[in-house]
C-alpha cells in the first residue's frame, strides 16, 4: 500500500517534469487574461501595465498583426529609441498603437510573432488583445538580461559573456541582448559606429547570429560602416569594403595578443593589425607578426577578398591564420603555437659551460671518489683514470691543479 | 700406395673446403654481414655491452643537450645569456647546418663517453686499455644514428680481445624533422617580423608544438617540442632565438 502510494507520487513528479509547460498558464502568469471566442479560438487579454512580455507566439495569424500581407511579404516594424514607429511594412487587421520603450524592431514571421525580452510591444496601452488560435504554441524565450542602449558612454561589467547589440551586433548564446545605441562600452570595450542597415538583414542565421566573445580586457572596436557576425564562427567579424579599426586604449604586451578576437574583413589595402606592441601584417602571401613598441593606433585594411587574421585566446592558443589570396578563408584552430609570458624552466636553468669547465668538474668528481675510496686497488685505478682526464683537459686547452680546481669551483658556486 | 694417395686426396679436399669456408666467412665479415659482436670473445662481451649502454645513454644526453642549446654543445658567441643561439640576427640567417649539429653531437659523445666508461675501473678482472674516441653522427628525419670508434683492448690472463667499432646505434629522436621546421621558420623570417602562419603550418604539418617567448625588446625565443620523441619520459626540445 505504502509502495503503491510512493509509486503514484513519483509518477506524478516525473510527469510533472516531462510534461510540456502549460502554455496557457504561462501566458496567464505573464499578465494575460484568457477569453474564449465564439469561433473556438482563445484570446489572451494583456492587462498588466509594465509587465515585460517574454513570449513567442506561434500560430497561423494574429488578431491585430498579420504575419504577412496578401503577397506573402512578412511584416516588418521598426521603432525609434522613443518607441515611435519609424518603419512599417506589413498589414494590420485593425489599428494598433505600438510602443517599445527603448526602441527596437518587431519581426513577424509567417506563423509566429516574436518579441525579445524587455521590448514591451503593448506597453503604450493599458489593455491590448492578442488572439491565439486554438492549438497555438506559446514558447518562452530563454531568460536573458537586457543591457539598455545608452546615448552616452557607460560601462557594463561583463566577463566571459556573449553580447548582442541589436541593430549593430548580434549574438544568440545565452540570450543576452544589447539594444542599439550610438556608443556603448561593455567592460571598457566600446562598440560604436553608425549602423545604417539592419543587421538582421545581414544575419543569415534564423536563430540569430553569434557575436563577440568578451573577456575582461580593454579594447575599442569601431567601424565606419558595419560589422557583421557570422553564425558559424563566434570569433568572426567582417567589414565589407570598409575599414575596421581595432585600437587598444592601454598598452598591450605580446601576451595580450592572445586575447584579441578574430578580424576578418574584405576591402582594399594591406592587412595590418597593431595593438601597441605587436603588428600583424598580411602581405598577400603570408602573415607576419612584428613587435613595434609603444602604443600605436590601429589601421586595418584588407587587400584580398576573404583575407583573414585570426588570433584568439583559448588558454594560450593561437589560431591558425589562413589568408591565401583567391581562396576562401578557412579557420583552423590550432593549439600548437603559443605565446608564453614566462621563460621556460628548461631555458632558465641552463648554465652554459665550456668544455674546460666540464672536464674540470669531472676531474673534481674523480678526486672526490679517490678520497672516498678505501680500496687501494681502486684508488690506483682511479688515479690512472685521473691522469687520463688531466691529459684530455690539457688537450682541449685547459690546465689543472687541485688548488685551481677548488678555486674554480668556489667561483662557480659564487 | 693407393690408399696413401686416397688419404692425401681427402686431406687436400678437406684443406680446400676449409679454405673456401674461411674465404666465404672473411667475405661476409668484410661486407659487415656478420656482426662484430658475434665474433667477440665471451669475456669481452661484458665490456662491449657496457660500452654500448654508455653510448646509448651519452648519445641521448648529447642529443637532448644539443637540442636545448639550439644545435650547439659549445655555445656560439651569438647567443643569449642562457646559451640559446640566435638563428636570425639583424636580418641575417645564422642557423647552423645539419652537418654542424651532427659534429656538435659527436663532440659531446667524444667528451662524455670517456667519463661514462670511467676508465673501466669497475672491470677488475680485466686489464683494459683504450684509445681515443671518435664519433660520427647522422641526423635522419625520424632518428639519429651514432657510430663510435673506440679502440679497447681487453686482456684476461693469456687472452686478448680488441673491440673497436660500435656502430648503428639508433636514438629515436626526430631531430631531422625539428631541424627542417626550424629552418623553414627562419627562412620565412624577415625584418617585418615572425611569420605566424608559417610557424603554425610547420607545427601542424609535423605534429610539433611551438612556444614563442618574448625574451627582450628585440628577441624572441622559440621552443619546438616534439612529443613523438620521448626518452625516459622526457620530450625533446629544441630552442633558438630570433632577433629582429
Amino acid at each position: 500500500m505504502k509502495r503503491g502510494f510512493v509509486f503514484v507520487v513519483l509518477l506524478v513528479l516525473v510527469l510533472g517534469i516531462v510534461a510540456p509547460v502549460n502554455l496557457e498558464e504561462e501566458l496567464l502568469n505573464q499578465g494575460f487574461m484568457k477569453q474564449e471566442n465564439t469561433d473556438g479560438t482563445s484570446s489572451y487579454i494583456y492587462n498588466s501595465e509594465g509587465t515585460e512580455g517574454i513570449s513567442k507566439i506561434v500560430g497561423e495569424n494574429t488578431f491585430n498583426l498579420m504575419s504577412e500581407d496578401e503577397a506573402g511579404h512578412p511584416t516588418f516594424i521598426k521603432l525609434d529609441d522613443k518607441g515611435n514607429l519609424i518603419a512599417f511594412d506589413g498589414k494590420l487587421n485593425e489599428p494598433m498603437d505600438f510602443k517599445i520603450p527603448e526602441g527596437g524592431e518587431v519581426h513577424l514571421e509567417k506563423g509566429s510573432v516574436s518579441y525579445n525580452q524587455g521590448e514591451n510591444i503593448l506597453s503604450g496601452k493599458s489593455q491590448a488583445i492578442l488572439k491565439v488560435p486554438k492549438g497555438s504554441k506559446v514558447t518562452k524565450n530563454p531568460s536573458s538580461t537586457i543591457i539598455e542602449a545608452r546615448d552616452t558612454d557607460g560601462t557594463v561589467t561583463l566577463s566571459n559573456e556573449n553580447i548582442l547589440q541589436k541593430g549593430s551586433i548580434y549574438y544568440d548564446e545565452g540570450g543576452k541582448e544589447f539594444i542599439r545605441g550610438k556608443s556603448t562600452k561593455i567592460n571598457n570595450i566600446e562598440i560604436a559606429g553608425k549602423t545604417e542597415e539592419s543587421l538582421t538583414e545581414n544575419c543569415q542565421n534564423p536563430e540569430g547570429c553569434t557575436g563577440i566573445y568578451v573577456e575582461e580586457r580593454e579594447l575599442k572596436i569601431s567601424t565606419s560602416k558595419k560589422i557583421e557576425f557570422h553564425p558559424d564562427n563566434k570569433y568572426h567579424s567582417v567589414a565589407e569594403n570598409g575599414k575596421v579599426s581595432i585600437e587598444t586604449t592601454n598598452k598591450v604586451t605580446l601576451d595580450n595578443l592572445k586575447e584579441i578576437p578574430t578580424i576578418t574583413a574584405t576591402g582594399n589595402g594591406v592587412t595590418t593589425y597593431t595593438n601597441g606592441d605587436v603588428e600583424i601584417i598580411y602581405d598577400g602571401t603570408k602573415t607576419n607578426i612584428k613587435r613595434v613598441g609603444g602604443v600605436k593606433s590601429t589601421d586595418s585594411n584588407f587587400n584580398t577578398e576573404n583575407s583573414q587574421v585570426q588570433i584568439r585566446k583559448g588558454g594560450s592558443e593561437v589560431v591558425a591564420l589562413n589568408m591565401e589570396e583567391g581562396k576562401n578563408p578557412t579557420i583552423t584552430r590550432n593549439d600548437r603555437v603559443s605565446y608564453i609570458d614566462k621563460i621556460p624552466e628548461t631555458i632558465a636553468k641552463r648554465v652554459p659551460k665550456s668544455i674546460q669547465q666540464v672536464y674540470l668538474e669531472r676531474i673534481e668528481e674523480t678526486n672526490r671518489k679517490i678520497e672516498n675510496t678505501k680500496s687501494e686497488f681502486m684508488k690506483a685505478r682511479l688515479k690512472k683514470y685521473l691522469v687520463n682526464q688531466e691529459e684530455r683537459l690539457v688537450a682541449v686547452g685547459g690546465s689543472y691543479s687541485k688548488k685551481k680546481v677548488n678555486y674554480l669551483f668556489a667561483l662557480f658556486q659564487n | 700406395m693407393n690408399s696413401k694417395n686416397k688419404k692425401s686426396q681427402v686431406t687436400i679436399f678437406i684443406i680446400i673446403a676449409l679454405a673456401i669456408i674461411a674465404v666465404v666467412l672473411l667475405f661476409f665479415v668484410a661486407r659487415g654481414d656478420v656482426k662484430q659482436d658475434e665474433l667477440i670473445s665471451p669475456e669481452a662481451e661484458e665490456v662491449h655491452s657496457f660500452v654500448m649502454g654508455c653510448i646509448e645513454k651519452v648519445g641521448a644526453e648529447a642529443i637532448y643537450s644539443v637540442g636545448a642549446g639550439g644545435g650547439y654543445y659549445f655555445i656560439p658567441e651569438l647567443s643569449t645569456e642562457e646559451g640559446i643561439p640566435y638563428y636570425y640576427y639583424d636580418g641575417e640567417n645564422k642557423m647552423p647546418t645539419k652537418a654542424e649539429i651532427e659534429e656538435q653531437i659527436s663532440q659531446y659523445i667524444d667528451a662524455d663517453l670517456f667519463f661514462c666508461t670511467e676508465g673501466f675501473i669497475d672491470f677488475t678482472d680485466y686489464e683494459i686499455t683504450y684509445d681515443e674516441i671518435k664519433t660520427q653522427t647522422t641526423i635522419n628525419e625520424e632518428e639519429i644514428i651514432i657510430d663510435v670508434n673506440y679502440p679497447i683492448k681487453i686482456k684476461k690472463e693469456n687472452s686478448t680481445t680488441i673491440i673497436e667499432d660500435f656502430n648503428n646505434i639508433e636514438i629515436p629522436v626526430r631531430l631531422g624533422i625539428v631541424y627542417d621546421s626550424a629552418s623553414e621558420i627562419i627562412q620565412q623570417q624577415t625584418n617585418d617580423g615572425i611569420c605566424l602562419s608559417c610557424t603554425s603550418d610547420e607545427a601542424t604539418a609535423n605534429d610539433l608544438y611551438i612556444n614563442i617567448f618574448d625574451y627582450d625588446n628585440n628577441t624572441l625565443i622559440f621552443t619546438i617540442t616534439d612529443e613523438n620523441s620521448m626518452i625516459n619520459n622526457q620530450t625533446f626540445e629544441f630552442n633558438f632565438a630570433v632577433r629582429v
